[in-house]
């Protein structure tokens, strides 16, 4: 049963991918892109890419210092000490990108 | 019978042959500013007047290569030998895809993406990091783990994607509990880097001198703003990336997604780098801040090819490479320089514009694309004249000491030398250039980071003919 509908699913995904090739052939020869290089400029545009930047750091982050709490479950000083180090590294970049974007 | 590693090379010799074939017929052979081809004039200098090129890190040793293969192997243009060059680098990539594959559907997918073939056939760096990568995890596969390390730390002399390779098998080895003396070797080819210093000398390409200050600012500077800098507020910015991240990975990879998808899923339990290979570049591309970079997926699509070879399915496998052949043809069409693309060569002819420039001309290029500025600098290089560009001197500049540009420009106003090039027609990249008024040239000025808006026509004085 999952054959048959995996079989024409599969053909009609072949279709789509010629089609969404030739949808992205302007994309990939540059005209979408090419001139959108100056927009990143604005002040509201680096409002939203200091906002991804903070998202981002605050994940990776936070991923690292639970990872590395989590290797230390009955220990609760160096539980702490990981996540105040965490929260300060996280002020740090935030001064940092601060400082880059004034 | 040749072989390697104990395997017949003909077939691999026969991958490369056709690959070659295809992606020369398909290359550009004068400069074009299609396919965001921004780096070739930073790559001509660089190899032509030992200068440096771009900063990731600096490209020692595509450098390195470009500059022996261009004194000892020159034919017809500069432009088109390093082209060429570049189109080999990708059909080798191909043929080690079949070597570690052993299947001809993973060479196939290579050659059917569209952002592989717009990357193979013009003047690039991408298929040279591709080849050390790929080569760099047939080593690891092979339990070579000194030489992969090794391979990937001279891809990064190259671009520093293959960044991505050292931080897979480092993960991989982590987790995995292996030995990471190997990981020692990802530093053996840093001393490149004294390429840097060596090559840095007047006229300077995206350096501003020689201080330390300058190296930093040169390796760091410009990138501060671009790795995971795509805007989310507004949404603008995310929903389009969105858009363009699904046409560029659906349309290079269509149907293999399924076949990658399995791969993924049978590979994980065994080993993390073959996955992390093809999804770090495709979320670095997503978070990047410059749209042009989804050519970063060339990467993806070489490591998807050898995942989708990991899932035995035959149907599906039948129709992709059904689908692979189909787009080839349709490639022919679609990427073919001086046929279908850039059948009017507007970057030479907008050279041979600037060639009615008088020899003291201040020109204006910020409209005509993100490489004009480079263009310019290759141009005064080549021709011995001395075009002024003041793009990159007035951004450097804080705003209290931009008073002697606008005198600058106020005064070739006055002496009928002050000129703009700019993209009038966005589908061709047609670029004209204009004896223009300072009025709006002295507000860029005074607000270099404003967003430009469309030429006046008000401020046109003459015009020396289009590109077209």
């Amino acid at each position: 049963m999952t054959k048959i509908i995996s079989i024409p699913l599969i053909a009609l995904g072949a279709i789509l991918w010629i089609v969404l090739s030739y949808i992205s052939q302007p994309l990939i020869i540059g005209e979408e892109v090419f001139h959108r290089w100056n927009q990143g400029t604005s002040t509201s545009y680096l409002v939203g890419v200091f906002t991804f930047k903070l998202l981002f750091t605050l994940v990776v982050i936070g991923a690292i210092g639970g990872f590395f709490a989590s290797k230390f479950k009955h220990n609760n000083a160096i539980r702490t000490l990981i996540h105040l180090s965490s929260t300060i590294m996280v002020m740090l970049y935030i001064y940092a990108i601060y400082t880059i974007y004034d | 019978m040749l072989t390697i590693l104990g395997k017949p090379l003909i077939v691999p010799l026969l991958v490369f042959g056709v690959a070659a074939a295809y992606f020369i017929s398909l290359s550009s052979t004068v400069p074009t500013f299609f396919n965001v081809n921004s780096d070739a004039p930073l790559f001509i200098t660089a190899a032509k007047y030992f200068r440096l090129s771009h900063p990731s890190p600096g490209s020692p040793l595509y450098n390195l290569i470009n500059m022996a293969w261009l004194h000892t192997l020159p034919f017809s243009s500069d432009y088109f030998s390093l082209t060429v060059l570049n189109a080999l680098c990708s059909s080798a990539v191909a043929a080690v895809l079949y070597m570690i594959t052993r299947s001809l559907f993973a060479p196939l997918i290579w050659l059917a993406a569209g952002v592989v073939v717009s990357q193979s056939i013009i003047l690039e760096q991408y298929c040279l990091t591709v080849l050390f990568m790929v080569v760099s995890y047939w080593c690891y596969k092979s339990d070579k783990r000194s030489w992969a390390y090794a391979l990937a730390s001279f891809g990064i002399m190259i671009n520093h994607l293959a960044g991505f390779c050292i931080l897979a098998y480092l993960i991989n080895d982590v987790y995995r509990k292996n030995s990471l003396k190997p990981f020692l070797w990802s530093f053996i080819a840093l001393p490149l880097l004294a390429y840097l210093p060596l090559f840095n000398r007047p006229p300077y390409h995206l350096i501003e001198g020689e201080s330390l200050l300058d190296y930093y600012d040169y390796l760091f500077g410009g990138h501060k703003g671009l790795i995971g800098g795509l805007s989310i507020i507004p949404t603008d910015d995310l929903v389009q990336r969105m858009w363009e991240f699904s046409r560029v990975i659906l349309g290079g990879l269509g149907t293999a997604l399924i076949l990658i998808a399995l791969g993924i899923k049978k590979v994980w339990k065994d080993s993390f780098v073959l996955p992390l290979l093809f999804i770090f570049p495709a979320v670095y591309y997503f978070t990047d801040l410059d749209a042009m970079t989804y050519t970063y997926t060339t990467v993806s699509v070489a490591f998807g090819a050898i995942l989708a070879c990991q899932y035995k399915w035959k149907f599906a496998k039948g129709v992709c490479i059904a689908g692979a052949i189909a787009l080839i043809a349709l490639n022919v069409q679609w990427f073919d320089f001086g046929r279908t693309l850039d059948h009017e060569q507007t970057q030479t002819k907008w050279y041979e514009a600037l060639d009615k420039l008088p020899d003291d001309a201040v020109l204006q290029v910020d409209r005509a694309g993100c490489c004009a500025i480079l263009w310019v600098d290759l141009y005064n290089m080549e021709t011995g004249r001395n075009i002024n560009n003041i793009k990159k001197a007035i951004v450097d500049t804080p705003p209290s000491g931009r008073g002697i540009f606008v005198d600058m420009v106020r005064k070739a106003e006055s002496e009928g030398r002050l000129y703009e090039s700019v993209i009038t027609d966005t589908d061709n990249y047609t670029v004209e250039t204009f004896k223009i008024k300072s009025d709006e040239l002295v507000q860029f000025i005074q607000h270099p980071y404003a967003p430009r808006k469309p030429m006046n026509e008000d401020m046109i004085i003459s015009s020396l003919g289009s590109t077209k």
